[in-house]
């Protein structure tokens, strides 16, 4: 449990971390880098609200030791997008998905992950994808609503 | 004071127009001596007093520049009420909705009632709210009267514009609202028809979802201050323990400013555990010093078991109980021959409530003796009287600013983090503190939605009239956590949907009810005891139509037709309150719902559809489900109808979304959840033992909205109670096997599929 300097690549800017390493990703986020869009909602891998992007895939920021990060990239909600404008953002808005909102950031990195393997996911498809996360406020099915519109929109460009 | 007025909200406060500075308009509420701040005036001032700006409450804001400013004195945690309040405002305003800027209220009891929850705030808000704005409308037209001189009904007015059509010309709200704000306030202002209103009844989005959809929306969680320390605290895990801890091993961790005990508060309804503290500067130490800590507990009451006070509820309603609700004589009506009876026992477990943010609080106790408190709750003036009790200060000492939840469910109306926030923050030398609950602590001492078992004994004429209803309800009760005014019946907070506001004409019935007193303490859960009555009366009249050979929804048709509504009258120490159920309206809504769902009992092998019917303070809704169960799969939820008539619909898409969410968050609960109490501990620390419905459980639901001019009642809780009797129904339907208890997975691990 030393107190070291991590270097971290986050959303496309190289950052300086003081922490012990063994600190989760996901309070080096919150707590170091001000960057509170990740969300803390199990601490143990069961709910996926701290979803990140890892390397380009999603994982679950609570389950990630901050020295394990050195030579990675990571993409937050915060960088999902410069301005808000990801289509699944655009489809979250319209479809006004969120509801307490709490979840969304892991759902949305979630779901950005999955169109970026399964460009035209099935019902199952999405049914997998989304098991390892929750939301209590139940907005489920205007997620999986979104996530169908953005992968029909992808596949008419 | 005008009685009109005074009775829009509460008898001690006025409706004010006035002016502000920069030449603003103000319109809200002054009150005379509700809170603390306004106490010292002697008597009431006349309503005409001029009122300084910082006494008022305002809703709403018209500033110079044409901006509007709302604050939401309900609390937001998903349900849209910042939306759908403001869209009561600016619709009766006619303002500019483009314009239009909201925030969230601080704890202030000049707001009127800022506590969010049993689904009241559109119910509460729908008068006062549009009289007035359309209060100020009417000084704004007045105002742009005078100032053009022509006369108030050649001007027409849309989006903050006056316009006068024959001179083309026209003046802005925020160039009127100096002047209007010196007009003497007009009377009985009537608010618009259907037909005239803008916003209410058409589909608003959330506008939070832009920050949402960015990580940019602050939550309680992610509030923030210089030099603010994190504070967790071990709880004392079974009531009265002692610990045994190594803090010198906790002090040793990088961070970790300070290691002390903080007492239990048992006042009610805190009932704050206390435990071992830990302030640190950021979350991981304060994780690791918890650790570190290597809490041993001594002693306490460890004898509490679900089982046994699951064998106490069986117990208790084989006796008579306390009846406090009655009609007829049954014992009389039992001597009718050829009578068809059935008995039967409907049980539901504690349920966590489980919000996505766990709990947290921040507070800081400045030099001055002042103290700030932030965080997410449903009831900010609990929190802000919380925090002033256990510091030992005056009310007036303390403010409160309520932050946006991670979900509420009932649990953020208690404010138990509050005051353990304070309690931390006492310990801190004036840095903030935000307390924060880890998800195992949140699980593990939650206040807990009650157990309950009810008995049912119903009897029917071989033709299907409902003759006689005995009912007997156990619960570990919620109302035994408040210190209760006296004359309040024992089942005042778990009577919801039975006794005088059982749904059926029956012409004898006795409800009974025993309390099975815990350790665990119980609080509201979104649903509350709607969820369990609900599951026994609509479980039950399913068995009455199957001893009957009846279809459950032509025997629900007959039982509603015989009488238009049904109207009780419950005493309460308050006065007497009407209960107006109403039989056509509940009969439509069920059969929009069964039609949608293409109503067939049985359509086909392992295949069911169940129905349940319910009003629920004024709402109406059915819930229709169709289920398939396989021998090797287990159980497949197919579809679900929800149709719900709420009177007048003000956001139709917020609305939507409550009902699938009810829905949802009911089927978790039938399906999956479940608290136990093994040695006076809760069992379950995260959501891996605490089981929540995810993605694949939840099948496609479709929503009835029904259009009803009635005004508006709530929708939060509607959807919940609705699920586990239609499913238990669909099952019965599918399987000839009845299940009584709830999460149907562990009480049939057969249904349970397979991943
Ligand atoms: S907080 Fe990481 S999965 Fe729940
Ligand atoms: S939107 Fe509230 S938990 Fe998902």
């Amino acid at each position: 449990m030393a107190i070291a300097r991590h270097m971290v690549k986050v959303n496309g800017v190289r950052r300086t971390v003081k922490a012990d390493g063994d600190m989760p990703l996901l309070w080096a986020l919150r707590d170091h880098l001000n960057l509170t869009g990740s969300k803390y909602g199990c601490g143990a891998g069961l709910c996926g609200a701290c979803t990140v992007h890892v390397d380009g895939r999603a994982t679950r920021s609570c389950q990630v030791r901050l020295a394990d990060t050195a030579k990675k990239t990571i993409t937050t909600i915060e960088g999902l997008s410069k301005d808000g404008t990801h289509p699944l953002q655009k489809a979250w808005i319209e479809h006004d998905v969120p509801q307490c909102g709490y979840c969304q950031a892991g759902h949305l990195m979630q779901a950005a992950d999955l169109l970026q393997r399964v460009k035209a996911p099935s019902d199952a498809d999405i049914d997998e994808a989304f098991r390892g996360l929750v939301c209590r406020c139940g907005t489920q099915p205007r997620i999986k609503k979104a996530v169908l519109a953005v992968a029909k929109a992808g596949a008419r460009k | 004071m005008n009685p009109r007025e005074a009775n829009t909200i509460d008898r001690r406060r006025f409706l004010v127009v006035t002016a502000a500075a920069g030449g603003a308009l103000l319109v809200g509420l002054h009150a005379d001596d509700a809170s603390a701040k306004t106490r010292k005036h002697a008597k009431p001032p006349p309503a005409a007093a001029p009122v300084r700006p910082n006494e008022l409450a305002a809703w709403i804001r018209i500033n110079r520049d044409n901006s509007i400013e709302i604050a939401i004195p309900r609390q937001e945690m998903g349900q849209g009420v910042s939306t759908s309040l403001m869209m009561l405002l600016v619709d009766e305003l006619d303002g500019d909705v483009a314009r239009v800027t909201t925030y969230q209220a601080e704890a202030n009891q000049k707001y009127g009632p800022q506590g969010t929850g049993g689904s009241q705030s559109i119910k509460q808000s729908w008068v006062p709210l549009r009289e007035a704005a359309a209060t100020a409308r009417a000084m704004l037209l007045q105002a742009a009267s005078l100032t053009l001189k022509v006369p108030v009904q050649d001007l027409t007015v849309d989006k903050g514009v006056i316009t006068h059509a024959p001179s083309r010309r026209s003046l802005r709200y925020g160039e009127l609202a100096a002047a209007a704000a010196s007009l003497p306030k007009p009377e009985n202002v009537a608010t618009k028809s259907k037909e005239q209103r803008k916003l209410i009844g058409k589909p608003m989005r959330k506008r939070e979802t832009r920050d949402v959809v960015r990580g940019v929306q602050l939550y309680g969680i992610d509030f923030k201050l210089p030099g603010m320390l994190v504070g967790m605290i071990e709880r004392t895990p079974v009531p009265g323990a002692r610990p045994r801890y190594d803090a010198a091993a906790a002090m040793r961790i990088a961070g970790v400013v300070k290691i002390f005990e903080v007492p239990a508060v048992a006042d009610k309804p805190l009932f704050i555990r206390g435990g071992v503290a830990v302030l640190a500067r950021d979350t991981w130490s304060a994780m690791q010093a918890r650790h570190a800590l290597n809490v041993t507990w001594d002693g306490g009451n460890a004898n509490e078991e679900s089982t046994l006070v699951a064998a106490k509820q069986a117990e208790a309603v084989q006796r008579p109980g306390a009846q406090f609700a009655s009609f007829g004589d049954i014992d009389g009506a039992l001597t009718i021959p050829d009578l068809v009876a059935v008995a039967a026992e409907y049980e539901m477990p504690m349920l966590a409530h489980a919000t996505m943010e766990p709990m947290n609080c921040t507070v800081q106790i400045n030099k001055d003796g002042t103290v700030q408190g932030w965080g997410p709750s449903q009831n900010p003036v609990r929190a802000q009287q919380t925090i002033a009790k256990l510091l030992g200060l005056d009310q007036a000492k303390v403010t409160f600013q309520p932050l946006v939840m991670g979900g509420g469910l009932g649990r953020r109306s208690n404010s138990d983090f509050a005051g353990e926030a304070a309690l931390l923050a006492r310990q801190a030398d004036g840095a903030p503190v935000k307390l924060l609950w880890t998800r195992e602590d949140d699980f593990r001492f939650d206040h807990y939605h009650p157990m309950t078992r009810a008995k049912v004994e119903a009897w029917t004429t071989k033709d299907g009239s409902l003759v006689a209803w005995r009912h007997h309800l156990a619960s570990t009760p919620v109302g035994s956590m408040f210190a209760l005014a006296p004359g309040t019946g024992p089942a005042a907070f778990e009577s919801a949907g039975i006794g005088d506001g059982f749904l059926y004409d029956a012409p004898n019935a006795s409800f009974r009810f025993s309390g099975v007193e815990t350790a665990t303490p119980r609080w509201w859960w979104r649903g509350v005891s709607w969820v369990y009555n609900v599951f026994a009366v609509e479980s039950a009249i399913d068995e009455l139509a199957n001893a009957l050979n009846q279809d459950p929804l032509a025997y629900r048709e007959q039982l509603l037709s015989r009488t238009k509504q049904v109207t009780r009258v419950q005493k309460h120490a308050r006065g007497d309150e009407e209960i107006v159920l109403d039989h056509a309206r509940m009969t439509k809504v069920m059969q929009e719902a069964t039609q949608r769902i293409g109503w067939n009992y049985q359509p086909g092998p392992g295949r069911g559809m169940g129905l349940a019917v319910y009003e629920y303070d004024g709402s109406y809704a059915a819930i229709a489900a169709e289920i398939a169960v396989d021998a090797k799969a287990g159980m497949q939820v197919k579809r679900i109808v929800a149709a719900a008539d709420v009177g007048t619909i003000v956001n139709p898409l917020a609305l939507e979304a409550q009902i699938v969410g009810g829905v949802i968050f009911g089927l978790s609960s039938s399906l999956r959840e479940r608290i136990t109490i093994e040695k006076g501990r809760v069992a379950q620390a995260n959501y891996g033992d605490y089981e929540v419905a995810r993605m694949p459980d939840i099948p496609p639901i479709e929503v009835i909205l029904l259009e009803n001019g009635a005004a508006p009642t709530g929708a939060g809780e509607l959807a919940v109670p609705g699920v586990a009797p239609a499913l238990a129904n669909a099952i019965f339907a599918a399987t000839e096997i009845r299940v009584r208890k709830t999460p149907f997975y562990a009480a049939r691990p057969e249904l349970k599929p397979a991943v």
